[in-house]
């Protein structure tokens, strides 16, 4: 099955073998109520580096953008 | 900018309009009223929840004899959209008199009657220019909302939702990255989605636009699981060519209320461009755009889903909704085009 590149050429590697172990946790244990724990941070973490440095390369302004959204408050038209 | 807090219903005001745009990326509006007496009315105060973000204020000088008065504007946003435009006139004693301008499609002449057709609207006038309406539609606008259904339970939807790239339908979208993630002490699972797409404009854009604008653009998607909820929520951002068009949406996943087997998504988003003169043309394509997006999406969804039961997916619904889809957008884009051609023309009167 075709997966998804990562936006570091070098870094898709270790993205597929993340979201392969994510998917399966997520599926498995977190929706279904057992906080044990995301087995997957060692994974993450390596992964994170290596994308993080492309982000910061590539200039893409990710930083200093507020979690879920530039424009909280909004009215409804 | 000051916001427009009283309004009311007057009889026996004819507006003629006549817009300038200034190069300095104002609009002027030159109101000449008929009558040469106001009908001053009932005074309401506007609909605050609506009125303070999305109004912007014009305020006009003008001499009539030898009574100054001061014409504001302000645009009527509804959840519709744009619906017209409401003209305060203000007296220099301070007393204020408005009328209601509908949307130009529903122009009608209307006369003023004496002052005890009170409660009358005020019928439209001239056509409205659309350069006038394009200034203020710099602002976001929510101008799309639909709910939409998946016949998979939310679980299965949650666990599609992080696998859904790549699919036959988004074959703009070239890469996909998790650059935050984390476990809440509530237990809500909470990450951030880096997107980058291809970045397609229109050809009637591409000539208007600056040539270093990239072909890329980088889109954020923040979402929320909470497990216990059962709820999913999404926010996607473009976090580039923000200022030519800004396209939010917001969505949120529940478990239908019908039927517990099937998700219920409800989406909403806001476009919005601040390119003076362009905006209502790229609003209006970027709405076009967005429609035949949510279709690829609802699309994509669903044959991930299928392909995770391990059913064949869907083909011949999706030709369909493929070619209403097509028709819809493709009326839309033509109509942004000409708001475009028209917008091009106004801006030097």
């Amino acid at each position: 099955m075709v997966k998804m590149n990562s936006v570091g050429e070098g870094c898709t590697e270790l993205k597929r073998e993340y979201d392969q172990c994510f998917n399966r946790w997520f599926a498995e244990k977190f929706l279904k109520g057992d906080r044990d724990g995301d087995p997957c941070t060692e994974m993450f973490k390596q992964y994170q580096t290596c994308v993080q440095k492309a982000i910061k390369e590539k200039d893409i302004p990710v930083d200093g953008v507020e979690f879920m959204g530039p424009n909280k408050v909004k009215t409804d038209g | 900018m000051m916001s427009v807090v009283a309004l009311c219903d007057v009889s026996g005001l004819v507006f003629r309009n006549v817009v300038r745009c200034t190069n300095k990326g104002q609009a002027q509006e030159r109101c000449w009223v008929k009558r040469s007496r106001f009908t001053t009315n009932i005074f309401q105060k506007y609909c605050q929840g609506l009125a303070d973000k999305f109004m912007k204020h014009f305020s006009f000088k003008y001499i009539f004899g030898k009574t100054k008065i001061a014409l504001l504007s302000c645009v009527k946003i509804t959840e519709q959209g744009f619906r017209g435009i409401t003209i305060v006139a203000r007296r220099s004693s301070g007393s204020d008199v408005a009328c209601d301008l509908p949307h130009a499609e529903h122009v009608s002449h209307a006369r003023g009657g004496p002052s005890g057709a009170a409660s009358e609207r005020c019928g439209a006038v001239c056509p409205l220019s659309p350069s006038l309406a394009t200034a203020v539609l710099g602002t976001m606008v929510k101008n799309f909302h639909c709910v939409g259904l998946l016949k998979h339970t939310w679980d299965q939807v949650c666990v599609a939702f992080w696998q859904r790239y790549p699919n036959p339908y988004s074959n703009h979208v070239l890469t996909e990255d998790i650059v935050f993630r984390e476990v809440t002490s509530d237990n809500h699972l909470i990450s951030r989605r880096l997107l980058t797409k291809t970045s397609r404009a229109p050809r009637w854009a591409e000539k208007l636009l600056p040539a270093h604008m990239g072909r890329l653009a980088y889109v954020i998607e923040d979402s929320v699981v909470d497990p216990q909820g059962r709820t999913l929520t999404s926010v996607t951002w473009n976090i580039t060519h923000a200022r030519l068009m800004s396209v939010e949406e917001r969505c949120v996943y529940t478990v239908n209320p019908d039927n517990s087997n099937w998700t219920e998504i409800k989406r909403e988003a806001w476009i919005s461009s601040n390119l003076y003169g362009l905006s209502r043309a790229i609003q209006e394509f970027g709405l076009a755009r967005f429609k035949t997006s949510v279709m690829k999406t609802m699309k994509g969804f669903e044959y991930v889903l299928a392909k995770l039961q391990g059913e064949t997916p869907p083909r011949s619904l999706a030709e369909t909704a493929t070619e209403k889809a097509k028709v819809t957008a493709l009326a839309a884009k033509e109509k942004a085009k000409d708001l475009a051609s028209q917008a091009q023309k106004k801006q030097y009167i």
